[in-house]
């Protein structure tokens, strides 16, 4: 395995070929087990090019879980993914896109050397950048609003600039597959909002996207479709078909609570990262 | 002549001097160099453990060759190499890699030893492999340190950038599908080379200073990756002649005061660096 990926870097730098009459992403009954404890549990569903997906669940779901499987970083114990009719080994149009807390900040890069490692493949071994990935390097940082602060040091930026450059990274890698790890997790509402004109951007140019958020109401707001996971799929639409009391209190069993009001049913919940949310459904 | 120039010509006029000076620089070059990464990824304690690892091997070849270094410098190299991919497969299979680390390391050393002490009269020659006998440098083993510090250096400048997405994010490398497994392995190889090259210079003890320290202070200094390693580069390659004419003049062990010299320039990095310093963080100035 090691010598074919070996082998593969020297002879190409551009992964495998797509399938596009295949959808970008197809999981196909995957369960991964961590020494015989399960922490996905047969997970099928697919993807369209340009969706915008909420991943959302209690503490160890297994959101970061179905993340490493779909970017190739795990290999799952069951079943299979296809990503354009090819699993994601060999893919290099998937980006990860870290936690801020994931993150070294103190390492001494500034926002345009973080930017061109997205581009570390394509450019193949023993190369420099050339004019064409500064191109799109520059490119990506003007989509993330970045430009002028390309010169300064990751750890001198806010969260939210933080959280572009890494969305930034992904675009120079011409990913067409995001996974987004938190990223609104900690912004204020005006940074929140760029991330969503970078996503409507995003949309544009086709990419998928991908984000694990422990905040509901924005999940139930601003995306395509809902993902609500707690080991198994517990449900997978649009807002609407997912705040149930029965799908949530399938998914939050411990950690949310239904209470019966005169207006309809109350759902509390607490979850660790987005601080407490609270949604009324009538 | 002015009298300074004579304190720095007056030692050339030696040619111990001249290959221990030359030596020293290629030492203090390449060991900061690969510092940089040492520092980046917190493999600190690693390089010192692997240093003392090398021992065993380094005395087979002193039982072999008795004190031709292509005996020690083998022996050393394989050695490096065995404990490198040791620790690294051990620490894969579960066992946390600074237990791993600890483990090997000790029992290492405490190889090396009994196999020396086997050897009567053993003691100065252990002196030498623990703290470095650089005066003591002949023109082929300049020729070892010239060819493989060459070596270490190239290959660390053509995966520069490997080697930098790898330490700065290891998932990307991945999603990038950089050969990670094989890029680790090789910054594990290249530290047992850099290990076995310096062993002349400051020895087994004190190399992880050589490797530690110009790095260290070179991160406080700033905070672009080219310019750090070349930063430290630049200290390694001050402390290790300035080290040196220090030993000459004031006839101490050379090993230690390269080292020495080197933890002076960190101190001033530490104490003065213009965005991280301690003055700059008390707000004295």
């Amino acid at each position: 395995m090691e010598i074919v990926q070996r082998a593969g870097v020297l002879a190409m730098t551009q992964g495998v070929e797509h399938d596009p009459t295949c959808p970008i992403l197809e999981l196909k009954n995957v369960s991964v087990r961590f020494n015989g404890n399960p922490a996905l549990d047969n997970i099928s569903f697919q993807l369209q090019e340009g969706e915008r997906v909420a991943i959302i669940g209690p503490n160890g779901a297994g959101k970061s879980t179905l993340f490493n499987v779909i970017s190739g970083v795990l290999n799952p114990t069951e079943g299979k993914i296809n990503i354009y009719g090819h699993a994601p080994g060999g893919h290099i149009c998937i980006a990860y896109v870290p936690q801020r807390s994931e993150v070294d900040w103190k390492f001494p890069v500034n926002v345009a050397d973080v930017v061109m490692m997205g581009r570390v493949r394509k450019m193949g071994l023993f190369r420099w950048p050339k004019r064409k990935d500064w191109d799109y390097v520059d490119e990506a940082l003007e989509l993330v609003n970045m430009t002028h602060l390309s010169k300064r040091q990751i750890g001198e930026l806010s969260g939210g600039q933080q959280q572009r450059v890494f969305i930034a990274r992904a675009v120079a890698q011409e990913a067409q597959l995001m996974l987004m790890d938190e990223p609104l997790t900690g912004l204020d509402v005006k940074s929140q909002e760029d991330i969503f004109g970078i996503f409507k951007r995003l949309r544009q140019r086709q990419v998928t996207v991908m984000v694990a958020t422990h905040d509901l109401n924005l999940a139930a707001e601003r995306f395509d479709r809902l993902m609500l996971l707690n080991q198994k799929m517990v449900g997978f639409g649009q807002a609407g078909d997912i705040f149930t009391p029965d799908l949530l209190s399938q998914a939050y069993s411990g950690q949310m609570r239904l209470i019966e009001t005169p207006n309809g049913t109350m759902i509390l919940s607490d979850s660790c990262c987005g601080g407490g949310d609270e949604h009324t459904h009538a | 002549m002015p009298d300074f120039l004579r304190l720095i010509l007056d030692p050339l006029g030696y040619a111990f001097m001249v290959r221990g000076l030359i030596a020293a620089l290629i030492v203090g070059i390449v060991c900061a160099t690969l510092g940089t990464y040492i520092i980046l990824r917190g493999m600190a304690l690693f390089g010192n453990a692997l240093a003392h690892a090398i021992l065993p091997g380094v005395a087979v070849g002193y039982l072999v060759g008795g004190n031709s270094q292509s005996w020690l410098f083998a022996g050393g190299l394989i050695a490096g190499i065995i404990t490198a991919l040791g620790i690294g497969s051990i620490s894969r299979s579960g066992i946390k890699e600074d237990t791993a680390t600890g483990v090997i390391f000790v029992s290492m050393f405490a190889l090396g030893i009994a196999l020396i002490s086997t050897v009567r009269s053993y003691t100065v020659d252990l002196t030498h492999f623990l703290f470095g006998n650089v005066l003591g440098v002949s023109n082929s083993d300049l020729w070892l340190i010239s060819i493989f510090g060459g070596l270490v250096i190239l290959t660390i400048l053509a995966f520069y950038k490997e080697f930098m997405v790898l330490s700065f994010d290891p998932v990307l490398a991945k999603t990038l599908r950089l050969p990670t497994t094989f890029l680790n392995y090789l910054l594990l190889l290249l530290i047992a080379v850099t290990i076995v090259l310096s062993l002349q210079t400051v020895g087994i003890a004190l190399m992880s200073a050589m490797l530690v320290t110009p790095a260290a202070a070179a991160y406080l200094l700033t905070r672009r990756l080219p310019v750090m390693m070349s930063l430290s580069a630049a200290i390694g390659a001050i402390s290790a002649i300035a080290g040196l004419y220090f030993s000459f003049y004031i006839n101490v062990a050379s090993g230690p005061a390269i080292v020495l010299a080197c933890t002076f320039f960190f101190l001033l990095a530490f104490i003065f660096s213009p965005s991280q310093g301690l003055i700059k963080r008390l707000g004295v100035m």
